[in-house]
């Protein structure tokens, strides 16, 4: 058994809705090992975007520890996690969060630049991740002039491009056809992707299926 | 913390990028602070006397309009910092990039809204008065607004990711 590169131990999240708290997880326990994809299926509001931002650090659980690289980032403190993130974690946000009126090349730069990287290997970098979600002839388009698809290619192409070990991906072929689908999961299978731990949550069965495990969430009744 | 000068480079190149990038919301920017600049220096020029106390209240006047629009302006622009945090950008980056936009922004403000204010007095009586006091108070406008525009990314940029992007 590989050893689990993200863990999840009594992990405890509620939001306060209204004066009510919503509980979303009580005593959550999650294993990922490293290299595998795995997908987490459930029904909308169930919790799976929370579980994500958990994991990359954006959203804090009220009880309970997440490790990411044995690295306790509940413990961070807020620049090192910031350079943690940069380092080993890659997002793809279900709403894309690109900055529309920056070009396909600059989004997909703007982690390289946070890392400080050099001019020179940023455009190496940039070229080579856009070549491998097959958006190169989009470089100098502004995002806001790309359909859904394009976009999330470039959202794939900005989290790959740090060469991160995690990858966490928020419901990745939402808004998708069958097509681009396809393309997306023979990018996710493609050279770029060898050896990353790959987490996507999605509650349609195409990612299912070419997971290797996966984790059902169940909605929790108010 | 990473501030102040962590990612320095970094910092320059996301301002002047910002300033591109919204450039509608800059242009909005633009226009009313040299709008206001423009009106302190008129007032100014009517007085008979612009050393004396009478400037001080307009002054504070001045600065504190200046500081609301660069407050508002750096809060139209959360969904942005938020999505710079996730991406790798730490506060100090954030708030030195705020930092430099909303300073460039205020000096290009400042330096229209005053030859716009001088012309006019120019035209209306005469260039007579103007003093150093004046021109003191519209450069401690602009980067008095500008810090405060910064300071509250600072504040703000310690919420969780999640939290920003949601109320963005």
């Amino acid at each position: 058994m590989p050893e689990p590169i993200i863990r999840l131990e009594h992990v405890e999240k509620a939001y306060n809705s209204q004066g009510k708290l919503l509980k979303v997880f009580e005593d959550l326990n999650l294993e990922v090992y490293r290299g595998e994809l795995l997908a987490i299926f459930g029904p909308t509001g169930c919790g799976k975007t929370t579980l994500l931002n958990l994991i990359a650090g954006f959203d804090k659980p009220q009880a309970g520890k997440i490790y990411v690289k044995n690295v306790e980032i509940g413990s961070l403190p807020e620049s090192r996690l910031a350079d943690f993130r940069r380092k080993h974690v890659g997002v793809v946000f279900q709403t894309d969060n690109l900055v529309p009126d920056m070009t396909v090349f600059e989004n997909v730069e703007l982690p390289l630049v946070f890392a400080g990287v050099g001019r020179a290997e940023r455009h190496r970098r940039v070229e080579e991740a856009l070549k491998a979600f097959w958006i190169s002839s989009y470089a100098d388009r502004k995002v806001s002039t790309l359909s859904v698809g394009e976009r999330r290619m470039v959202s794939l192409a900005r989290a790959v491009v740090t060469d991160p070990e995690i990858l966490l991906l928020d419901e990745p072929t939402d808004f998708l056809d069958a097509l681009t689908v396809d393309l997306m999961i023979s990018s996710l299978k493609g050279r770029l992707m060898r050896g990353k731990t790959l987490v996507a949550t999605t509650h349609r069965g195409r990612l299912v299926r070419v997971a290797e495990r996966v984790v059902r969430l169940k909605k929790r009744l108010p | 913390m990473g501030f102040p000068l962590k990612g320095f480079g970094a910092s320059l190149w996301l301002g002047l990028k910002c300033l591109r990038i919204a450039w509608l919301r800059v242009k909005l920017g633009i226009l009313v602070l040299s709008t206001i600049v423009a009106n302190f220096i008129l007032f100014a020029g009517f007085l008979s006397n612009p050393e004396g106390l009478t400037l001080i209240p307009t002054g504070i006047i001045m600065l504190v309009a200046y500081s609301a629009v660069m407050l508002h302006m750096v809060k139209w622009s959360a969904r942005d910092l938020a999505l710079f945090k996730a991406l790798g950008a730490d506060r100090g980056m954030l708030t030195l990039a705020v930092l430099t936009e909303l300073s460039i922004l205020g000096l290009l403000s400042s330096a229209l809204g005053m030859a716009g204010g001088l012309i006019l007095l120019f035209l209306l009586q005469g260039l007579k008065t103007f003093t150093l006091l004046t021109l003191g108070l519209v450069m401690l406008s602009t980067f008095l607004g500008a810090l405060l525009g910064a300071l509250s990314v600072w504040k703000d940029s310690r919420q969780p990711v999640a939290e920003i992007l949601a109320h963005a």
